[in-house]
């Protein structure tokens, strides 16, 4: 192992989180290696350093009040936009996340092309000019017209 | 005194009073003009007929057509382009579901609803009632056509400015074998005659039907005809504009949705002059038009409209006025 991976363990080790088997190498290997031995020291003392620090209590009906105060507060936008966040990272798998990107990316692409085909319908103006005979093919007189043909005629 | 003298005094009075008693008899036993133009409406889908039609065109281009026609009663019809040899593949089928065209060796296969069905035969009777309120109806000298003996009609309007026709009628069956158009200024647009026709004829269908597509697609209207104003407001997608101006004599006759909906024609009657106004929602393209070049297409809105009808300009252009 690495020392990069050795000085990791070391603030584990500081405080009791490392199983006897681990805690016996991190010894071994401090014993072999002055640069690790040098960062432990350092540790060892910034963390006796933190324990000598006097702590303070709150009030009493202190975690009462804080408690009733955050079930109160609301939640900002931004708070909602990091949950999602977190939500989308925690409950979808990457292929499902790049499914559900796909899809959007599908679903925008045929709306824009019903949209377009819907406002680019086109007309000719010659077929109301051919709807105006048809209409006269409703009064009580005429019938054998075939319109179309007349359109052609040139 | 002589018995034979008195008798000759008697006999020129005689004379007179059988010559005067005849001519009302055949007054009285003649046909009203009115009775033949609705009894020829009937007639119209109440034979069995096939016929040779030919429509010549004056206006607004000169032109003619020969069409082979086939009637069966009581509401199908059969028409074939036979003449310019070039437009010899159109035919058109109307079985009183649906009024077919379809060019013969084209993808062109169109539907549209019937022109003899209930709601088409009713329009036809009214716009036959709007004839005679709006039209002085006058039977001239009998004729011949194709040897047959005719009534001849006249139709002259009442408010000037409207187109008139003059037909001629079958005296037997009340089919109308010719007819001639004449629009508002008195120029003839188009005539219409029968070259051949044999009655009581009859066709199988499926015979007839042998020039259609044996499988054709889907049967979807190209339009959707016969609607009131207050059908068409529950059924299109933009606010209609109605003009507020009509020339005298002329009523609403129906409303006709096109291309799905998209864009809509109101028809106005006065029997035998039509007027018709489309309109649709300006994001939709109009082909071939140019701005200006169209004085009777307009903008306006958010709509595009187009104004037809066969009567002065100046009319036309009151009705677009008044279009709100």
């Amino acid at each position: 192992m690495s020392c990069k991976k050795w000085k990791k363990k070391l603030s584990s080790y500081l405080d009791n989180e490392v199983s006897s088997r681990e805690r016996s190498k991190i010894e071994k290997h401090l014993k072999s290696c002055r640069a690790c031995f040098n960062q432990f020291e350092q540790l060892g003392r910034l963390h006796r350093l933190v324990r000598s620090i006097p702590s303070e209590k709150p009030r009493s009906g202190f975690y009462e009040r804080l408690s009733e105060r955050l079930s109160q507060k609301k939640t900002t936008l931004r708070e909602k936009l990091v949950g999602w966040r977190y939500g989308w990272q925690l409950s979808f798998p990457r292929v499902g996340k790049i499914a559900i990107a796909v899809s959007a990316v599908l679903l925008v692409s045929v709306s824009f092309y019903i949209w377009r085909s819907a406002t680019s319908y086109e007309v000719n103006i010659k077929v109301f000019e051919e709807e105006y005979f048809r209409s006269q093919q409703m009064n009580s007189f005429v019938g054998e017209l075939a319109l179309p043909v007349f359109f052609e005629i040139e | 005194m002589n018995p034979g003298k008195g008798f000759q005094k008697v006999l020129p009075c005689l004379f007179v009073l059988i010559i005067l008693s005849g001519s009302m008899t055949c007054d009285l036993l003649a046909i009203e003009p009115k009775e033949i133009l609705t009894r020829s409406l009937e007639a119209q889908f109440g034979l069995d007929f096939e016929g040779i039609k030919k429509t010549e065109f004056r206006l607004p281009r000169r032109g003619y057509t020969t069409i082979r026609v086939i009637q069966q009663k009581p509401d199908f019809t059969y028409k074939a382009t036979s003449a310019p040899s070039r437009f010899k593949r159109l035919v058109i089928l109307d079985d009183g579901k649906f009024y077919m065209e379809h060019i013969q060796g084209s993808n062109k296969f169109e539907f549209f609803p019937s022109l003899n069905s209930l709601e088409a035969k009713e329009i036809k009777r009214k716009s036959l009632n709007l004839i005679f309120i709006n039209y002085k109806i006058s039977k001239l000298l009998d004729g011949y056509i194709l040897a047959r003996p005719v009534y001849v009609i006249s139709l002259i309007p009442k408010h000037p400015g409207n187109p008139r026709r003059k037909v001629w009628i079958d005296k037997k069956t009340y089919l109308p074998l010719k007819g001639e158009d004449y629009n508002w200024q008195e120029k003839l647009i188009s005539s219409s005659f029968y070259t051949e026709i044999h009655f009581d004829r009859r066709f199988s269908r499926e015979v007839l039907n042998r020039d259609f597509p044996q499988r054709p697609r889907k049967k979807v209207l190209s339009q959707e005809r016969f609607l009131s104003l207050k059908d068409l407001r529950r059924k299109i997608r933009f606010p209609v504009s109605l003009p507020h101006y009509l020339p005298a004599g002329y009523e609403f006759q129906e409303a006709v949705l096109l291309f799905e909906g998209r864009a809509v024609k109101l028809t106005y009657t006065n029997g035998l002059g039509v007027i018709c106004l489309f309109q649709m929602p300006s994001n939709i393209k109009l082909r071939g038009y140019l701005e200006g070049a169209h004085p009777l297409v307009w903008r306006k809105r958010g709509k595009t409209f187009d104004l037809k009808g066969d009567v002065p300009r100046k009319e036309l252009f009151k009705i677009k006025q008044s279009v709100k």
